[in-house]
C-alpha cells in the first residue's frame, strides 16, 4: 500500500492523459480556427527573454499564468498561485499570506528571481524573495522560467518568476473591482481596484488588506498594500510610466513551545519607479528606467513561556539605480540590449544587544544582449551578460537555445546555459557567487487529438553551494546535481470539463560523495479538475497538490497524502456583465498533513467564501 | 574589467546607432503569422504596389493599434481576422478594410471608417450546387442572432431553384445534436454554414455522423470537414479575398468613403469534394461538372 501511494502521482497522472475530450465553444479569432477558417491555435507571447516572443520561439522551459486563471482559483497572494504551477513547491504553505519558502525543480527561492514590473523583490540579505507579500488582484500575468536564466536576469541560478503588473483600462475611463472574503480564524481578504484611461492619462490604483487570526498557532497576518501606475501617452511617440507600490506586514513566524521560541516579523517594503519608452522606429524601442526600493524588516523573537524579546534584529535595505534598454527587430529576428546600475545600502541592527551586524554599501553594474534569429522551422538563441555584483566579482554568463517547431503544433526546444546567484548571506561573501551550468531538451505538442502535452529533462551541475555543518557551526561550499524531468498536459474541455497537470522528478545528490540530497522534493505532482459554464455562470476548479519531500528525518515531517482544495464560482446573473460573482472554497478537503518539517505544519481544512464584482 | 568596459562601450554604440523610419501606405493587423492570412495578402499586394507596414498580434505581448495609426499616419489598415479587426476599436479617422472577420457584419454600419469583405458566400452559390446535385430538401441549422440575415436570403433564393430549405434554429450549440434528430427522414442534404454556434468541434461530428446514417452529403465552407466526412465544400478563394480587400483600398484611397463602399461578399470559391463520400452515397462526380468556374475538383 505504501509503493502504491508513492505511485499516486503518476496514476493520476496516466489517468489525466488518457481524458481526451473534445474542444469547447469559444471566440473571436478562435471561433474562426474552430470552424476551420483560420489556422491552429493561438500562440502565447512572453517576455522572458525581455522581449516579447511567441513561446514557440523561447528554448527555456516557460509557464504563463493570466490574470483570468488568477481570478479562478479565489487565491489571495503570489505564493498560493505558484502552489498550482507544476515545478514549484511551497515549503510551508500556511496561513494565506504568511511567509514562505519554495523549490523551483530543485532550486531553493534563494535561486530563483523574483520580479515584479522589472523589479527585484529578493532580499539583499539571503534572497530571499516574500511572495507571501506579494497580492494577486494587480497581477496581469506571471511568465516562469525553469532554469539558468543569468544571462538575461543576472542572479537567476535556478529561475525567473516574471509577474507583470496590470496595466490601465484603455477602453473606459472608470471601470474596477470590490472584492472582499471571509473564511475560519478570521482569515478576511478586503481589496479593490480601479482603471481607466482620461486622454492621456491612464491609471490603474489598487489596495488591499488581508488578515488572519492564524490558521496554525502564531500564524497571523495582518497585511496591508496599496499599487497604483499612472501612464501617460506623450504626444510624441512614447511614454512615461509611474509605479508605487506599498506593503506592510504584521506577521506571526513560529511558534514551537518545546524550544520555547514565539517569534513574529513585522515588514514594510516600498517599490517605485519612473519609466520611459519611445519607438525610435519601426521594430525600434528604447526603454530607460529608474527605480527606488526600500525595506525594513523588524524581527521579534520572544520566549513562548514569558513572553520576552530575546532576539530583535532589525534590518534595513534600499536600492536605487537605473537601466536602459534597445529592443531591435520582430519575432523572427531581434537583439536587445541594455546596461543596469544599482547602488545597494544594507544594515542589520541587533537592538538587544545593541550591535550592528551588518552595514554594507555597494555598486552593481551590468550589461547585456539577448537575440533571435528565425530560419524556417528554427530559432537560435544566443545571449550574454556581464555582472559587476559589487561583492567582490564579475559574472560573465551565456546561454546558447535553439528551438524547432516541427509541425504547426510541436515544437523542439533545448538550451544551455551558465548561471549564478549571490551567496545565501552577505556576511558570507567570501564564499563567492554560486553557479550553475544548465543544459535542458523538451518537446511542447497540441499535435494530439485534444490534447497539450508538454515534456522537458534538466540537468543542473552547481557549484559553491553553502552547506551549513550544524555540528560545528562551519559552512562548507559543496558541488550538487539536480537533474530530472516534468511532464505537464492539459485537456480541451468537453462541455466545459478539462483536466489538467503535470508531474515533477528531481534526483538531487552531491556531486563529490554521491549522497541523495534530502530536503529537495523528489517527486511532485500538480492535478486540477477546471468546470466553466458559461450558461450557467458557474466556474470550479478541483486541484490537487502532492509533493514527496524526501525530507531528513530529523524534521519530522508527514507528507504522504494528496492534498486537494476545492473552489466555485457563481456568477448570480449570467447574461449580465456586471453581475456579481460569490465564491466558495474548501481547503485541504481531507484534511491531510503534507509538510517536511513539523514545526512549518500546513493547516487542516479550512472553509472561506466571498464577493466579486466587476464593474 | 576591461572587458566590461569594451561591453558597455559597444551597448552605448548600439544605443547611439541611428535608424531609418520607412513610411508606408497600409498597415496590415492580422491575428497572427498564418499562412491564410499570408495568402489573403498575397491578393491584397497583387492589387498595387502598397507599402505595407505588417503587424502580427501575437507576436507582441501589447499593440496600441490606434498610437501606431495616429503616430504614423497610414493611409488605411487592412485587418485580418477578428482579434485584428477588434484591435481597431480605437481607430475612428483612419480608414478599415476588414477581411476574415465574423464580427464585421455587426460592426459594419456602426464605424463609420470600416468597411470590407464578408467571410459568407453568396447563398445562391450554394443553392446552385445542391441543384447541381439534385438535391430539394436541404436541411440547415444556425442561430438567427449570428446568421438570420444570411439565412433569409438563401430562403428567399432557394424558391428560385425549387429548393426547399428546411430551417432549425438553435440559440446553444448544446441544441445541435437534438435539433438534427428532429431533420431524420426530412431531408436530403445537409448544409453546413459558419455559424460559430451550429457548428463547433464539440458538434461537428454529429453532423457526419448524420450523414452517414441517413446517406446525405454534408456540404460544408471549409477544407477541414472534408477529412471528416464532408461530400463537397466550396472554400473562399483567399486570394480573391486580398484582392477584393486591395480592390475597396484602392477605391478608398481615390477619394470614396469607406461608409459609402457597402459590404463586398467574396467573389470566387474553390470547389473541393471527397471522392470516397461521393462514391459511397452514390452521387457521380459528373455532376459537379455543370457548376461555375471557380472549382478545383479533387
Amino acid at each position: 500500500m505504501f509503493r502504491l501511494r508513492r505511485h499516486i502521482p503518476l496514476l493520476c497522472l496516466v489517468t489525466l492523459l488518457l481524458g481526451a475530450v473534445a474542444p469547447a465553444w469559444a471566440e473571436g479569432d478562435a471561433e474562426l480556427q474552430a470552424l476551420g477558417l483560420l489556422g491552429g491555435d493561438e500562440e502565447q507571447t512572453t517576455t522572458t527573454a525581455r522581449i516579447p516572443r511567441p513561446i514557440s520561439r523561447i528554448a527555456e522551459n516557460v509557464t504563463v499564468i493570466t490574470a483570468e486563471q488568477i481570478a479562478r482559483l479565489n487565491v489571495h497572494t503570489l505564493a498560493e498561485v505558484l502552489q498550482t504551477v507544476p515545478g514549484i513547491q511551497l515549503s510551508n504553505p500556511r496561513t494565506p499570506g504568511s511567509f514562505t519558502f519554495f523549490d523551483l525543480q530543485g532550486a531553493p527561492s534563494a535561486h530563483v528571481q523574483v520580479l515584479v514590473d522589472g523589479i527585484r523583490q529578493n532580499d539583499l540579505i539571503e534572497n530571499n524573495p516574500e511572495i507571501g507579500l506579494i497580492p494577486v488582484q494587480q497581477i496581469e500575468r506571471i511568465e516562469i522560467v525553469k532554469g539558468a536564466a543569468s544571462a538575461a536576469w543576472g542572479q537567476a541560478l535556478g529561475g525567473v518568476i516574471n509577474v507583470i503588473t496590470k496595466s490601465p483600462d484603455p477602453d473606459r475611463q472608470a471601470g474596477g473591482e470590490l472584492f472582499a472574503s471571509a473564511g475560519e480564524r478570521l482569515t478576511t481578504d478586503l481589496r479593490t481596484e480601479l482603471s481607466g484611461t482620461v486622454g492621456r492619462v491612464g491609471y490603474y490604483l489598487s489596495g488591499g488588506n488581508l488578515h488572519s487570526d492564524g490558521l496554525l498557532p502564531n500564524n497571523g497576518v495582518d497585511n496591508n498594500n496599496g499599487h497604483g501606475k499612472v501612464v501617460y501617452t506623450l504626444p510624441e511617440d512614447g511614454s512615461l510610466t509611474l509605479g508605487v507600490d506599498y506593503r506592510s506586514a504584521s506577521r506571526g513566524v513560529l511558534e514551537w513551545p518545546a524550544y520555547d521560541i514565539h517569534d513574529n516579523a513585522d515588514t514594510r517594503s516600498l517599490n517605485s519607479y519612473l519609466a520611459f519608452n519611445y519607438q525610435l522606429a519601426d521594430n525600434l524601442t528604447l526603454d530607460l528606467t529608474t527605480f527606488f526600493t526600500q525595506k525594513e524588516t523588524d524581527y521579534f523573537g520572544r520566549n513562548w513561556s514569558d513572553g520576552a524579546l530575546v532576539y530583535n534584529p532589525e534590518s534595513r535595505e534600499k536600492t536605487g539605480g537605473g537601466n536602459a534598454r534597445l529592443t531591435w527587430g520582430d519575432s523572427d529576428y531581434n537583439l536587445v540590449t541594455g546596461l543596469e546600475y544599482e547602488h545597494a545600502q544594507v544594515t542589520t541592527t541587533e537592538t538587544i544587544i545593541k550591535a550592528d551586524l551588518l552595514d554594507r554599501r555597494f555598486d552593481r553594474w551590468s550589461g547585456y544582449a539577448n537575440g533571435a534569429v528565425t530560419l524556417g522551422r528554427f530559432t537560435f538563441l544566443p545571449g550574454f551578460r556581464l555582472d559587476h555584483n559589487g561583492i567582490g566579482s564579475n559574472y560573465f554568463s551565456y546561454t546558447a537555445g535553439l528551438t524547432c517547431r516541427l509541425t504547426d503544433g510541436t515544437v523542439l526546444r533545448g538550451y544551455t546555459a551558465n548561471g549564478y546567484s549571490l551567496p545565501y548571506a552577505l556576511l558570507n561573501q567570501s564564499h563567492g557567487l554560486q553557479k550553475v551550468w544548465t543544459a535542458q531538451a523538451g518537446v511542447e505538442s497540441s499535435d494530439v487529438p485534444y490534447l497539450w502535452l508538454k515534456g522537458t529533462v534538466f540537468y543542473n551541475k552547481i557549484s559553491n553551494v553553502e552547506v551549513a555543518d550544524f555540528t560545528t557551526g562551519e559552512v562548507l561550499l559543496h558541488r550538487q546535481v539536480r537533474q530530472g524531468f516534468e511532464l505537464e498536459a492539459r485537456t480541451i474541455p468537453l462541455y466545459g470539463l478539462s483536466l489538467r497537470g503535470g508531474y515533477t522528478f528531481t534526483d538531487a545528490y552531491d556531486h563529490d560523495s554521491g549522497q541523495r540530497l534530502s530536503d529537495v522534493p523528489r517527486q511532485s505532482a500538480k492535478l486540477a479538475v477546471d468546470y466553466d459554464s458559461r450558461e450557467l455562470g458557474l466556474k470550479g476548479t478541483l486541484s490537487g497538490n502532492y509533493v514527496w519531500w524526501n525530507a531528513s528525518a530529523d524534521y519530522q515531517g508527514r507528507y504522504t497524502a494528496l492534498l486537494w482544495d476545492l473552489t466555485l464560482t457563481k456568477r448570480l446573473f449570467p447574461d449580465d456583465d456586471l453581475s456579481p460573482e460569490l465564491f466558495f472554497s474548501v481547503h485541504n478537503i481531507f484534511n491531510g498533513s503534507q509538510y517536511d518539517q513539523t514545526y512549518y505544519k500546513n493547516p487542516g481544512r479550512w472553509l472561506e467564501g466571498g464577493v466579486r464584482w466587476r464593474f | 574589467m576591461a572587458l566590461l568596459r569594451a561591453l558597455i562601450f559597444a551597448i552605448l554604440l548600439a544605443l547611439l546607432l541611428p535608424a531609418w523610419a520607412c513610411a508606408y501606405d497600409v498597415l496590415v493587423v492580422e491575428s497572427r503569422r498564418d499562412p491564410v492570412a499570408e495568402e489573403v495578402l498575397r491578393g491584397f499586394r497583387s492589387t498595387h504596389d502598397w507599402k505595407l507596414r505588417i503587424i502580427p498580434l501575437a507576436d507582441y505581448a501589447e499593440v496600441d493599434v490606434a498610437r501606431i495609426v495616429r503616430e504614423d499616419r497610414p493611409d488605411l489598415v487592412l485587418t485580418i481576422g477578428d482579434d485584428a479587426l477588434a484591435a481597431t476599436r480605437s481607430v475612428r479617422q483612419t480608414p478599415v478594410v476588414a477581411v476574415l472577420s465574423l464580427a464585421l457584419r455587426d460592426l459594419y454600419g456602426r464605424r463609420s471608417n470600416l468597411t470590407g469583405v464578408d467571410i459568407d458566400l453568396d447563398p445562391n452559390r450554394y443553392l446552385a450546387l445542391f441543384d447541381a446535385l439534385r438535391r430539394s430538401r436541404v436541411g440547415v441549422i444556425y442561430d438567427p442572432a449570428r446568421s438570420g440575415q444570411y439565412l433569409n436570403r438563401a430562403a428567399n433564393q432557394a424558391t428560385r431553384y425549387g429548393i426547399d430549405l428546411v430551417e432549425r434554429k438553435i440559440r446553444n450549440p448544446k441544441e445541435t445534436i437534438g435539433q438534427l434528430a428532429a431533420l431524420k427522414g426530412k431531408i436530403d442534404a445537409i448544409w453546413l454554414i459558419p455559424d460559430p454556434t451550429a457548428v463547433t468541434q464539440q458538434t461537428a461530428e454529429s453532423y457526419f455522423l448524420f450523414s452517414q446514417e441517413q446517406r446525405v452529403p454534408v456540404v460544408a465552407f471549409a477544407p477541414v470537414y472534408l477529412r471528416l466526412g464532408a461530400a463537397v465544400v466550396l472554400e473562399l478563394d483567399r486570394y480573391d479575398l486580398g484582392r477584393q480587400a486591395g480592390e475597396i483600398a484602392q477605391r478608398i484611397t481615390r477619394g470614396t468613403p469607406p461608409a459609402s463602399i457597402p459590404l463586398a461578399a467574396p467573389r470566387r470559391f474553390i470547389l473541393k469534394s471527397n471522392p470516397s463520400i461521393l462514391k459511397h452515397l452514390q452521387i457521380p462526380a459528373a455532376a459537379l461538372e455543370r457548376l461555375a468556374d471557380d472549382r478545383i475538383g479533387q
